[in-house]
């Protein structure tokens, strides 16, 4: 046998469970950056491919609405940070290694175009909105109406911009956990892949929930069924991968195959998320009805959370290093070979 | 880049934990936190078993992935060496550090939210002396020193005995060594 015990304390998350490494607010951060990025690649793509009358909610509105999504994820991300005073320090430094650094820079990048992209929607999505910005005080007729006049020319070139862009923070989310081989159950390439069609799946199903007509939310809930069926696939990938990767992948899988995360993982992730919203959507392919196809959506959008929120606890929790932090009375058990209870004289 | 090395003899060390409790007082660890720390690994089967003692800290990779992964800067060399410190002013607390950590040898500063690690002392080794942990070890078992020189200490041990790291499979190639 081959025990290893710690003699003395260790400040590691494994001992006092208070130290994890990342909490709710990453998972909420990947999840909420996936479906602003879904949603600024199918805003990008209704544009740039002139589809705007046939999708008027993923042209118009979308993008202002990912632009407060990705705004609240970069919010609780913030919220995440420890030392919260040094957060500029993201962008003092480009560390080409670091996928956190690519990702403050991602950010960066995708903001302004998203933003941009959001302006140009204003007249058609929210006619009311843009009448008033064009009618504010001082900056109003100087600065605001010829900014949306400005955007709707340059439309196309921001949206374009935007597919680009969404699909560079969509795989960053996966990447950022996948990047670090210190923790066997992230160390996958295809949680790059598996993260962004998971947001643009989200993506889409938020688009269901607002399509403005019969025909989009038909457009996008058909795009989110064949969304789901490639994640579906990618996530057995990845638990094949898992399967076969190192003892130490091995072992961390076993997590979410009869482990802590494993209800989670079934039920929620892949039952709620995954299987529910592919029957129902496969029911409504011909006849949509907005209920049922809200309710998928719904579904793809919790599942969206799980797998984050599985793939960020469960992943911390993996380690090359393994101790036992206390006294393992189960072990003393199978060593003494007389009978005698080894706890009786504890 | 100047290589330095702890070598820890596992044959003597006793497992006392002296080594963590210099730590704290010379780093001001806040309470609760270590360092370094102890583990005592068990081998064989009842009643032949076989005890051995390990001093485990950061290995100061000559490859550091924590480094690698940290946005800011603040995760860094000392010196043009393999020594890695963090740099309080410029670290965020994003924890990319923890989780790219293959020994678990960081953590959270608290209440002040930076990454606090071992440093092999860098304020007593640029005086030339040893950390405190192997200063203090009462049966001799900790040994400091430059790997760069053949005549050093640590070199030398590490010609004569026996010599492990820990996970040299991360690809980390950690600079704390266990002789045995
Ligand atoms: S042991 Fe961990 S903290 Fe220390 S240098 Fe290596 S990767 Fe960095
Ligand atoms: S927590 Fe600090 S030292 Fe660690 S990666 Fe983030 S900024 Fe760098």
């Amino acid at each position: 046998m081959r025990e290893e015990v710690l003699a003395s304390v260790l400040a590691n998350p494994r001992v006092e469970p208070h130290l994890a490494i990342w909490g709710w607010q990453i998972a909420t951060y990947l999840f909420l950056g996936g479906l602003s990025a879904g949603l600024l690649i199918f805003s990008g793509w209704v544009v740039a491919t002139r589809r705007v009358g046939r999708a008027p909610f993923a042209a118009n509105r979308a993008p202002l609405i990912g632009l407060i999504i990705l705004s609240i994820g970069m919010g609780t991300l913030f919220l995440d940070l420890e030392r919260k005073i040094n957060v500029w320090r993201f962008y003092a430094y480009l560390n080409p290694t670091s996928p956190m650094s690519w990702g403050a820079w991602i950010l960066i990048a995708v903001f302004p175009v998203f933003a941009l992209l959001a302006v140009a929607g204003l007249p058609d999505g929210f006619p009311q909105l843009a009448g008033k910005l064009r009618e504010l005080p001082v900056v109003g007729k100087s600065t605001m109406a010829p900014l949306i006049d400005m955007c709707g020319v340059i439309r196309s070139p921001l949206a374009v911009a935007g597919i680009g862009l969404g699909v560079a923070l969509g795989i960053y989310t996966g990447v950022l956990l996948s990047g670090f081989n210190a923790r066997p159950f992230w160390h996958s390439a295809l949680l790059g892949p598996l993260f962004l069609v998971s947001g643009l799946s989200t993506g889409a199903a938020l688009l269901v929930l607002g399509a403005g007509t019969a025909e989009e939310r038909h457009l996008f809930s058909h795009i989110d069924l064949g969304l789901i069926v490639v994640e579906i696939a990618l996530v057995f990938l990845f638990l094949i991968d898992m399967l076969n990767g190192d003892a130490l992948q091995q072992h961390s899988v076993f997590l979410v195959l009869g482990g802590g995360a494993t209800e989670l993982f079934w039920i929620g992730f892949i039952g709620l998320g995954l299987a529910v919203p592919l029957t129902l959507e496969t029911a409504i392919w011909q006849r949509s009805t907005a209920l049922i196809a809200g309710v998928a959506s719904v579904l793809v959008l919790v599942g969206g959370f799980l797998l984050r929120d599985v793939m960020v606890t469960t992943g911390q929790q993996t380690s090359w290093a393994s101790f036992h932090n206390q006294f393992n009375a189960s072990l003393l058990a199978k060593l003494r070979t007389d009978g005698e209870n080894p706890n009786g004289r504890f | 880049m100047t290589h330095y090395a702890m070598v820890i003899d596992t044959k003597t060390c006793i497992g006392c934990t002296d080594c963590v409790d210099a730590c704290r007082m010379e780093n001001n660890v806040p309470e609760g936190l270590c360092y370094d720390w102890v583990v005592e690994i068990t081998t064989g089967r009842y009643p032949v078993l076989k005890t051995e003692f390990r001093s485990e800290r950061c290995n100061h990779c000559s490859h550091a992935t924590c480094v690698e992964a940290c946005p800011t800067g603040a995760s860094q060399y000392w010196n043009d060496s393999n020594i890695v410190v963090v740099d309080a002013t410029k670290c965020t607390g994003c924890k990319a550090c923890i989780a790219a950590c293959p020994y678990d040898a960081r953590l959270i500063m608290q209440p002040q939210g930076y990454i606090g690690k071992c440093t092999f002392c860098v304020q007593r080794v640029q005086y030339g002396m040893d950390p405190a942990c192997v200063a203090v070890c009462p049966a001799h078992a900790m040994h400091f020193g430059l790997l760069d020189d053949p005549t050093s200490t640590v070199s030398r041990l590490l010609d004569e005995r026996d010599n492990y790291t820990l996970h040299p499979e991360t690809g980390n190639h950690p600079n704390v060594f266990y002789l045995r």
